[in-house]
Order: C-alpha cells, then structure tokens, then sequence
C-alpha cells in the first residue's frame, strides 16, 4: 500500500462525519497496514514504493526545526568498543575477568545517569568477553545489558527473543559478534530516535572509558608497544567526545560526564602529534590505500596517568 | 464526538509515527551490506530531505581493512557522499563510483576522516518526499 495512497483516503475520511464505528475502523486499518509494512502494490504505475524509511514531508516547519542541532546530535560515531576489543586480542593478551564490572551490580543502578553510563560499560564488557570467545560470560554481559536497557525504558531494543537467539547461537562466534554488535546499535537506535541523545551520549561515554580502561590495563605492561600507541590514538576521540557532550546544555548529568571527560582530555595533550599528509593509492587487488605521516607519540608517563585517570573514573560510575 | 476526533487524527498520524524511524531501514537494508565486516559504530541514520547535507566524523585505525557503507532510501535519488581527511583532502567520491553505496579501504595509519553525504535537490517535484540515509562502518576480522 502507498503511504501517499493511504493518508489521502484516510484524510479524507476524517473530513466526513465518521461514525464511531466508521472511526474506529479506519484507525485499526491505518495501524494494520502500517504493521504491515507498506508492501508494493503501487508498482503498476512506477511510483517509488513507500516502504519503511521514506515518506512525503507534510509539516515542513517541524521537520526543520533546530534541524542542524538535531543531526550533529544524530550523526556522530567514536570507534565501538568492539574495535578496541578486537585490537586488545590481536596483540595478543589473554582475557582476565577480573577487569570487568560484575553483572551482579546491574540491578543496583537506581538513576538514569548510572543506568546509562553503566550500560556503556556493560556493552563494552560484553564486546571484550565475546571477542575473547567467552560463552557464558557473553551470555551473561548480555542479560545485565538487557536489564539496564529495561530500566531505561529501551527494552525493545534487546528482547527476551534477542536473549533467546543468542543462547541458541553462543557457540558460533561469528553469529555472537554479529549480535553484540547490533545490540550496541539497536540500543543507540533507539535512544536517538527516542529523541534521548543525551543518554545515548552518556552510554557511548560509558562504553569508551571502559575500553580506554581495558585497553590501558594491556598497554602499561612492561614491553607493550601495540596497546600502547592504540591508547595515544584515542586522542582524537576524546577531542570528538568532548566536543559531541558540549551539544547537551548543561545538565548536572551531561556536566559531571564532561568534567571527567575534560581531565582525560587534559592529559591527552601530553599526546604529541605530528600532522603529515595524507596519501591514497590503490593496491594490487583493486583495494584504496589511505596512508598518513601524520605522527602520534606518547610518553609512558603521560600513559600511566592516563591510565589512572581512566581506572578512577570507570571505578567512581561502577559503584 | 471527542473519541471519534481523536481516532480520525490517529488514524491520520499512524503511518506518519511509524515511518519516522530508520531502524527498520537500517537493519533490513544496510546491515546485510556489511556481511563480512564487524560494526564498528553506533547508530547514525536519519531522514534527511531533498537539497540537505549531513556529515560525519570517523575514526579509522591504521593497519586495519574498512567497509563504509552509505545507504539511501531510492526516493531520495542519487545520493552523493564523499570521504576526504580533516584538512578538506578529498579521498573518495562514489559520483562515478560501480557501486554508489559501499567504499572498501585500507587504513594504514590512524586517522579520522570526514564523511559529508548530500541529498539530490527535487525542486520540481510536485511533492516532496523525506528518505532515511544510514552511515555505517565495519572492519574485517
């Protein structure tokens, strides 16, 4: 069915005077066909098929109101911890439980400020226990997310079935890194278009100080130099954290995760940086190659601060 | 007489409230382009309408293969993006591009890099229409 199709008739019909069973008829259609997707009847006369994700702009003034604030808000992305996971594997460390904030502590974060930045810090634990291939653990990572997502009011974002598909699917680490990573987004999702992207901004906070605080556990052992030039590279992350919380106002909430930020920030100008020039080519295969000689080094002074700072952070939310 | 107002003005808003979210679009349309690489953000997807721009920043760490992904809906036309560094540098551009939507790359440095996405003006459209666009990245595992 055409949206356009559909909201004419159904405007049309609000013009005449409805019975209340004519009323309620036309509202229980209009929900069932929305259930229903759209679908592509109206591809007879090659009009574009309102499916999901497109729709006629009617109320122009809504639409662009604060419209710029509204999309720096919703376009903006610091790596997924994930990622950092990820590295923190390829460098070769073993996984330690003990780094990680036990999952009986979810149901003891009363406000929403502790619910968002511990769900953070959830799913950044949760990626670290399934890149590390830790079954059990990512199922139960999972479930503390799912009960902080709850008490946020964003349950559908991780459902019992979700839960369900991922118990049933634990034993393939492909299926259980797609799932983790789409709870991430699915969680993001919401709150965005919940119109709570302040949340979502204390989560993703949450989330990278976790993995910050992972990554530095690795990158101050003795030796290390891969971690360790991953944990300089976070530099450009913490300016873009910052600076995506400054759209926020200034809420006690939104101000006390900025202030914490703005210590880290601090250190991270001990972080040298270089700027170089960037160069693209293309490899045997067809692939772009996106090179830089821009340089970033960091002490391991400035490493160890940056490290304490991140664990006393990360320690002061988990309590 | 209240009651049957307001059923008439949901019913009139229903299709509206149910398509001004890009998760459904976002999960059927483009997550199965990143088949293959790991999600590597957290959610951006919008409506945005004919004539806007909108950009982001990412970073990319050196040493690693990236899958970009910038997906339109098909109402909104050619949707242009373009990818260069901090400093304006342009890297890539999917104007004439096989596949308007993805961009594969190697990163062999750490770096942060722009993506600005712009949307077709549709000025003798009889109607406008609003399209989600979603920007997404993977690395490979």
């Amino acid at each position: 069915m055409n949206f356009l199709h559909l909201n004419t008739k159904i405007y049309s019909m609000t013009k005449l005077s409805l019975s209340p069973k004519g009323a309620l008829g036309a509202f229980i259609v209009a929900l069932a066909l929305t259930a229903c997707g759209g679908g592509n009847s109206n591809q007879a006369n090659n009009a574009p098929v309102m499916d999901d994700g497109a729709h006629e702009l009617t109320n122009k003034d809504e639409f662009f109101k604060d419209r710029e604030q509204a999309l720096k808000q919703i376009f903006f992305s610091i790596p997924a911890p994930i990622e950092m996971a990820d590295m923190m594997k390829d460098a070769g460390y073993v996984y330690d439980k003990t780094l990680l904030n036990p999952v009986e502590k979810a149901t003891k974060y009363l406000d929403e400020e502790m619910r968002s930045i511990n769900l953070g810090i959830y799913a950044a634990d949760l990626s670290y226990a399934t890149v590390f291939d830790q079954k059990q653990e990512s199922v139960d990572y999972l479930a503390a997310t799912k009960t902080l997502a709850a008490a946020l009011a964003i349950d559908g974002a991780i459902d019992e079935k979700f839960v369900q598909r991922v118990q049933a699917n634990q034993n393939n680490k492909d299926s259980l890194m797609f799932y983790v990573t789409y709870a991430y987004q699915n969680i993001n999702a919401y709150l965005k278009e919940g119109k709570r992207t302040d949340v979502s901004a204390l989560m993703i906070s949450g989330a990278w100080v976790e993995s910050l605080y992972l990554s530095c556990h690795y990158a101050t052992k003795k030796g290390d130099k891969q971690m360790k030039q991953r944990v300089a590279e976070q530099v450009y992350s913490i300016d873009h954290l910052v600076s995506y919380m400054n759209l926020f106002g200034t809420s006690e909430r939104v101000n006390r995760m900025k202030a914490d930020l703005a210590t880290l920030q601090n250190l991270y100008k001990e972080v040298k940086i270089t700027p170089g020039e960037t160069s693209v080519s293309t490899n045997s295969s067809g692939v772009t190659n996106i090179g830089s000689s821009t340089k970033v080094e960091m002490s391991e002074a400035t490493l160890h601060k940056i490290a304490a700072e991140a664990k006393s952070i990360r320690n002061k939310y988990i309590q | 007489m209240k009651a049957i107002k307001l059923l008439g003005i949901l019913a009139f808003f229903v299709p509206f409230m149910a398509s001004a979210q890009c998760r459904p679009f976002t999960k059927n349309k483009v997550l199965p382009k990143l088949n293959g690489y790991v999600q590597n953000d957290s959610y951006n997807a919008a409506e945005l309408a004919p004539g806007e721009e909108a950009e982001i920043m990412l970073t990319f760490f050196g040493g690693r293969d990236y899958r970009l992904l910038v997906v339109a809906h098909p109402i909104l036309g050619d949707v242009e993006f373009t990818v260069s560094d901090v400093n304006g540098k342009l890297i890539y551009t999917n104007k004439n591009a096989k596949n308007k939507e993805v961009f594969d790359f190697h990163m062999e440095n750490t770096q942060q890099l722009v993506v600005k996405v712009k949307v077709p003006n549709q000025e003798d459209a009889v109607m406008q229409h609003v399209g989600c666009v979603s920007i997404m990245s993977g690395f490979k595992q």
